[in-house]
């Protein structure tokens, strides 16, 4: 019989890791993949390699070691393939470890209670399918929470068993798993240091210290601190952590605005919530009918769940002070809420007949994820093939034209239409196939439309010298992105190169736009962006709306020289002037539609005009 | 808690709708039951119309209904009657439960647990469709289950008792089709589970109550039999999730928040080395049965049309409920009760502060509002200022958003041609420069004077008039001219003599592009071949008059995208005419 259970256990886990290893074969290349594939079209896959990508990331751009193995993923499939399985599997492994404290018995009770795991962890998380399988979030999320709770598990196992021995030669090794798990992330480290230290306080009080418990919570302040003040944070989003400061973003977001970060949390979980109480609740109410009694938690698994809820909500604190409030941050926090829920099913467990229906139900729920997944995936697999064929196929001079997704929405089980953005759609064109464009056809309502404007760059060396003929490779002679973030990205990777001409000194770049109308100030440049001896100019406007809803464009008076005078809009054909209002340091254009398709808005002062924005 | 202390917060819960029923303007779709009336013969309908058509009516009613709720929830807790002195229902008054904590416990969860509820309690129709009818149906099954409980006992309803049970039963039936469906589940089960304890004597009132919610329920869901299954036939799975999800948020905020008060609770004793004391089998099953209920309502809450609006309410005072239970448990120790009481006085006075704040404010911008409409003189377009504010906790709102709504209000109910709202929010429909004008063969007296700015209520105008004074006559619209058809006028309604004939866009829903699929039906276009009848279809910018042809999609139907702040008239052609079938507004 042990060797029969062991058996189905194995080849439970052997099928849930072979439907990953299938997903993994099946992920689409989609939005941020892209950096990465244009990364490999131009280096090779070598350790070197993805070294120097890892050493230009933490200083120029993300520094989360999630970022290099976003890299590795997008390398040849087969590294994804052997990858990406084992994390899913592992945090699988983590989940179930943190709620019930005991290693994994190779029989089919625990391939029964890993089935519940794994169902309320899809259940509880947001958008599962692209946090699983979307590479750049399940690198820089999944990878990450499970390198972080994976720190936990020794915590988790050595408190929740008899005292045993110091195991010194885990001090190193736990040094080394924080450092990691500390860099993972911004949001999660703070807690994780605070939970690692707090636990090892709890363990001192019972006198069961151990040494490689501080090393372990050392660890993380040190990788916390390697990640929170790496030199990429103020450059990656274009400067928007350093443009906005958390307190101004905590204001920002208001008391309620807060409430509803820890909302979300409670929202993304309500539906596991429910279940397992109602699952506690059958199974209570069967062992009274049957006249027995359930036995209550153990005091180690009400610990753990009250530390976990506690990790959880100081995750969500955190999020407090980012300018980004998306699903996927609330990741973690909802991943400890189903170490929560996992350790709550023990309760359930203990009456037969309900153990046998969460067991169903699991089986059921389980079974309708992963045809679920694998039938959008097998869509998208198939687009992303026929997309990245025609791309191959079409010449220098060409405009692609692709289908839109059967999938175009942001949901539980994928992405959605990564081309819905112009900048992706750009970069796809010029920088990884080198074709002239990229379109939807039929463009989808939502999709942005193609700048209308002709970027051009001017480069000044000093001593003067014909740039072009100096650095004829630089690839923004061949394409320029139409939107300033992805030119300031570009400029930032190729300015190395550019700068390395011998006897002469890189002194201004200035990328221009010229208008798709006529109307604008005579005389004037229109700056799209300016780098001049190592800075940035631009305008980095942003959309709020007043309140009364209705939006406008914001963006700081001191991004610009000179005090701007007027404001002009380029729209359905014309340009025409629009009110510029100056509210403190900041200046605000409404936003108004005149037609549908792009609206262009242009800032001007006396020398110079700038574009702010566009909108449609 | 003794029972004057019982009866002061019966007597705030009271008070407090009262307060909120005076002040709550007509908003919304309490307009459509002003000028159309009931809009079924449901107790949510007729109560609506009720209460629409007069405030003392609502002054006086919907407090009384409103408070029942909880009452009738703390009756279901119970098992029995509520008492406010004693809870237990011993009538020993020694005090192991209290129903005057229980009754404010579950009056203040309501508040935190049920979406909207202020707003439920102030905007009439949710109040009439939603609360009251929940109460009705709460008050029901606590009186199927007395009548149960007596035939147990060998004493079941007499006939008056019979009739009276078939009767409240149609009343209560007659609510939401989720709430109405769950009541007749719930009084099944009361039912079945009498018999097998009582008898065969259980059957008459029980058969009678039974039949009695049987007819009220067909009667909610046949309401809307039409839309129903229009709803049914082509489900959009993805959108349902999501509006069950963002509906019943506080919901689950409730749910998660009594589980961590639980899990904190446990801890707390366990590390204080006091072991929790467990709950009970009677708390368990209440807990139990209340989130089946939860479930099953909110499960039925996405067959019907509109679970977006107020269907989290049924759901959510199930949950309230549950959690009632839970908290009161928790309050066993005098330390324990006393933080409950502050916490149930803090939750009521914050709601009693907001409301009124806010209610007050409301009212007073209703009455300026009527008051501007009122003096406007017949036929114009006037123009008032949009409501201030922006939460939907307590008030509806802004209303006047939409022009099929705002500019029938202001013709049917103020003689006007529609209504403008000044420095309009973003929101807000600007009223359509629709302009029409009829054309009748034999004298266009009794004909109106001017049109409604919105195409619908313009074409009713017609109808009626072509009603009274039959014959022929069309209702032309103004500067719209098909480019390839010179000199053909477009019609929005027309009369050969034998009645108003018009038509709409039927409802689809945008295609994977973004964009609008419009499918013109009415007089002529239905049957199997209408699509194949139309043989152009036009987008017109009614501010301007320009024009463009629609394109037809692979499957025959013609596409809109959308764009941005414009009155877009649809114009549908056949080889006889080219009508005017809608016109979108695009904000």
């Amino acid at each position: 019989m042990a060797a029969r259970d062991r058996l189905v256990f194995a080849a439970g886990v052997i099928g849930l890791w072979g439907f990953f290893v299938v997903m993994a074969v099946l992920t689409p290349t989609q939005l941020d993949d892209w950096y990465e594939v244009a990364w490999h079209h131009h280096h090779g896959f070598t350790l070197a390699g993805v070294l120097e990508f890892a050493r230009y990331n933490y200083f120029n751009y993300n520094p989360r070691p999630g970022e290099t193995f976003l890299l590795l993923v997008n390398g040849p499939r087969i590294v994804h393939v052997l990858i990406t399985p084992i994390f899913e599997l592992a945090l699988l492994f983590v989940v179930h470890l943190l709620a019930r404290g005991r290693w994994p018995r190779a029989d089919r009770t625990t391939l029964a209670e890993l089935a519940i795991a794994q169902v309320l962890i899809w259940l509880v998380i947001p958008i599962p399918g692209p946090m699983y399988f979307y590479r750049p979030y399940t690198t820089n999320y999944l990878f990450a929470s499970c390198v972080q709770l994976g720190l936990f598990v020794p915590f988790r196992i050595e408190l929740a068993r008899p005292a045993g021995p110091p195991r010194w030669w885990l001090a190193p090794v736990l040094l080394a798993w924080g450092i990691a798990g500390g860099m993972t992330n911004e949001h999660t480290g703070p807690a994780a240091i605070v939970v690692a230290f707090g636990v090892a306080g709890l363990a001192w009080r019972r006198r069961r210290l151990r040494g490689w418990m501080v090393t372990a919570a050392v660890g993380l302040v040190v990788g916390y601190l390697l990640l929170y003040f790496a030199p990429g944070q103020t450059k990656r989003y274009a400067g928007l952590a350093t443009d906005i400061s958390p307190l101004k973003t905590i204001r920002d977001h208001g008391l309620y605005g807060c409430l509803r970060i820890v909302g979300s949390v409670v929202t993304e979980a309500q539906i596991g919530l429910a279940a397992v109480t109602a699952l506690v609740l059958i199974a209570l109410r069967r062992a009274r009918t049957a006249g027995r009694t359930l036995a209550g938690l153990d005091g180690e698994t009400i610990a753990a769940m009250v530390v976990a809820l506690g990790f959880a909500a100081m995750i969500a604190v955190t999020i407090f002070a980012s300018p980004i409030i998306e699903d996927r941050v609330l990741f973690a926090s909802c991943l400890l809420v189903t170490v929560i829920l996992v350790a709550a099913t023990t309760i359930a467990w203990q009456e037969p007949r309900t153990r046998r229906l969460m067991i169903g139900i699991a089986g059921g729920m389980l079974a309708f994820y992963a045809v679920g997944f694998v039938v959008v995936y097998r869509q998208l697999a198939a687009e992303s093939a026929d997309r990245i064929a025609a791309l191959d196929r079409a010449g220098p001079d060409d405009v692609v034209e692709v289908e839109p997704t059967a999938f175009p929405h942001r949901d539980l089980w994928s992405y959605g239409e990564d081309l819905q953005y112009a900048y992706m759609r750009e970069f796809v064109a010029h920088r990884v196939f080198g074709v002239r464009g990229l379109e939807l056809v039929p463009r989808p309502v939502g999709a942005q439309p193609n700048p209308p404007e002709r970027p051009e760059v001017a480069v000044v060396f000093e001593p003067p010298i014909d740039a072009r003929a100096a650095r004829p490779g630089w690839p923004l002679w061949q394409a320029i992105p139409t939107q300033w973030p992805w030119v300031v990205r570009e400029i930032r990777e190729t300015l190395a190169e550019l700068d390395a001409v011998p006897g002469h000194r890189l002194h201004e770049i200035d990328v221009t736009a010229v208008p798709a109308t006529p109307g604008m100030p005579a005389g004037k440049p229109v700056y799209l962006v300016r780098w001049i001896d190592g800075a940035f100019t631009r305008i980095d406007a942003r959309t709020r709306a007043d309140d009364r809803g209705w939006p406008f464009l914001v963006f700081a008076a001191s991004d610009l020289p000179r005090p701007p005078t007027e404001a002009w809009l380029s729209a359905c054909g014309e340009t025409r002037p629009v009110e510029l209002q100056h509210t403190g340091d900041e200046l605000r254009i409404p936003i108004v539609y005149q037609c549908s398709g792009n609206h262009t808005i242009y800032v001007c002062d006396a020398e110079a005009c700038w574009l702010a924005g566009r909108y449609w | 808690m003794n029972r004057r202390l019982g009866w002061l917060v019966l007597a705030v819960l009271w008070l407090h709708q009262v307060a909120i029923a005076l002040l709550s303007p007509l908003s919304e779709r309490d307009w459509s039951a002003d000028i159309d009336g009931p809009a079924g013969p449901t107790l949510g309908a007729l109560y609506h119309w009720a209460i629409v058509e007069s405030r003392a009516v609502h002054v006086a009613l919907t407090p009384l209904a409103v408070i029942a709720l909880p009452l009738g929830l703390l009756a279901l807790v119970r098992g029995a009657r509520p008492r406010l002195a004693d809870g237990d229902g011993d009538g020993d008054g020694d005090g192991d439960g209290d129903g005057a904590l229980r009754l404010a416990v579950i009056a203040s969860l309501l508040w935190l647990a049920v979406p909207q509820f202020g707003l439920a309690c102030s905007f009439r129709f949710a109040a009439a469709t939603h609360v009251v009818t929940l109460a009705a149906a709460v008050w029901y099954v606590a009186g199927f289950r007395a009548a149960a409980a007596r035939a147990r006992a060998g004493r079941p309803p007499g006939l008056p008792g019979v009739a009276g049970l078939a009767l409240a039963g149609v009343v209560a039936g007659a609510s939401t089709p989720p709430v109405a469906t769950v009541t007749l589940v719930v009084c099944a089960v009361i039912a079945a589970r009498a018999r097998a304890a009582a008898a065969p004597r259980t059957a008459s009132w029980a058969i009678a109550g039974l039949a009695g919610v049987a007819i009220g329920a067909a009667l909610a869901w046949a309401t809307d039999l039409t839309g129903l299954l229009e709803h049914v036939s082509s489900p959009d799975v993805d959108g349902e999730l999501r509006a069950f999800s963002i509906q019943l948020r506080v919901t689950g905020w409730t749910l998660a928040g009594t589980a961590v008060l639980w899990l904190l609770h446990v801890a707390l004793r366990r590390w204080r080395g006091r072991p929790a004391a467990a709950l009970d089998a009677a708390e368990l099953d209440l807990i139990g049965r209340a989130l089946a209920l939860a479930a099953a309502t909110a499960a039925l809450g996405l067959l019907t049309i509109d679970f977006g609006s107020f269907q989290g309410i049924a759901p959510g005072a199930a949950i309230a409920t549950a959690a009632a239970v839970v908290v009161v448990h928790l309050a066993g120790s005098r330390r324990a009760k006393l933080v409950v009481i502050v916490l149930v006085v803090a939750v009521q006075a914050k709601m009693i502060g907001s409301s009124l704040r806010t209610l007050a404010a409301a009212h007073r911008e209703f009455t300026d509002r009527v008051a501007v409409l009122a003096h406007a003189p017949r036929g114009s377009i006037a123009t008032v200022p949009p409501y201030q504010r922006r939460s939907k906790d307590w008030f509806f709102g802004e209303d006047f958003r939409t022009s099929p709504r705002r500019d029938r209000v202001a013709t049917l109910v103020f003689g006007l041609r529609g209504i403008a709202l000044e420095h309009a929010p973003r929101e807000i429909q600007d009223v359509p420069p629709l302009a029409l004008h009829h054309e009748v063969a034999a004298g266009a007296a009794g004909f109106p004077d001017f049109y409604s700015a919105d195409l619908a209520t313009a074409c009713d105008q017609f109808a009626a008039a072509v009603a009274r004074r039959p014959g022929r006559a069309r209702l032309v619209a103004d500067g719209l001219a098909i480019p390839d058809r010179p000199g053909l006028p477009v019609i929005a309604a027309w009369s050969d003599g034998a009645g108003t004939a018009r038509w709409k866009l039927a409802p689809r829903r945008p295609d994977r592009e973004g964009q609008l699929r419009l499918v013109p039906t009415g007089a002529g276009l239905t049957g199997d071949d209408a699509a194949a009848e139309v043989t152009a279809m036009w987008a017109f910018d009614l501010a301007t008059g320009a024009g463009r042809a629609l394109r037809r999609g692979d499957d025959g139907v013609y596409r809109l995208r959308p764009g941005r702040r414009t009155s877009a008239g649809i114009v549908a052609c056949t080889q006889d005419r080219c009508v005017l079938s809608e016109v979108i507004g695009l904000f």
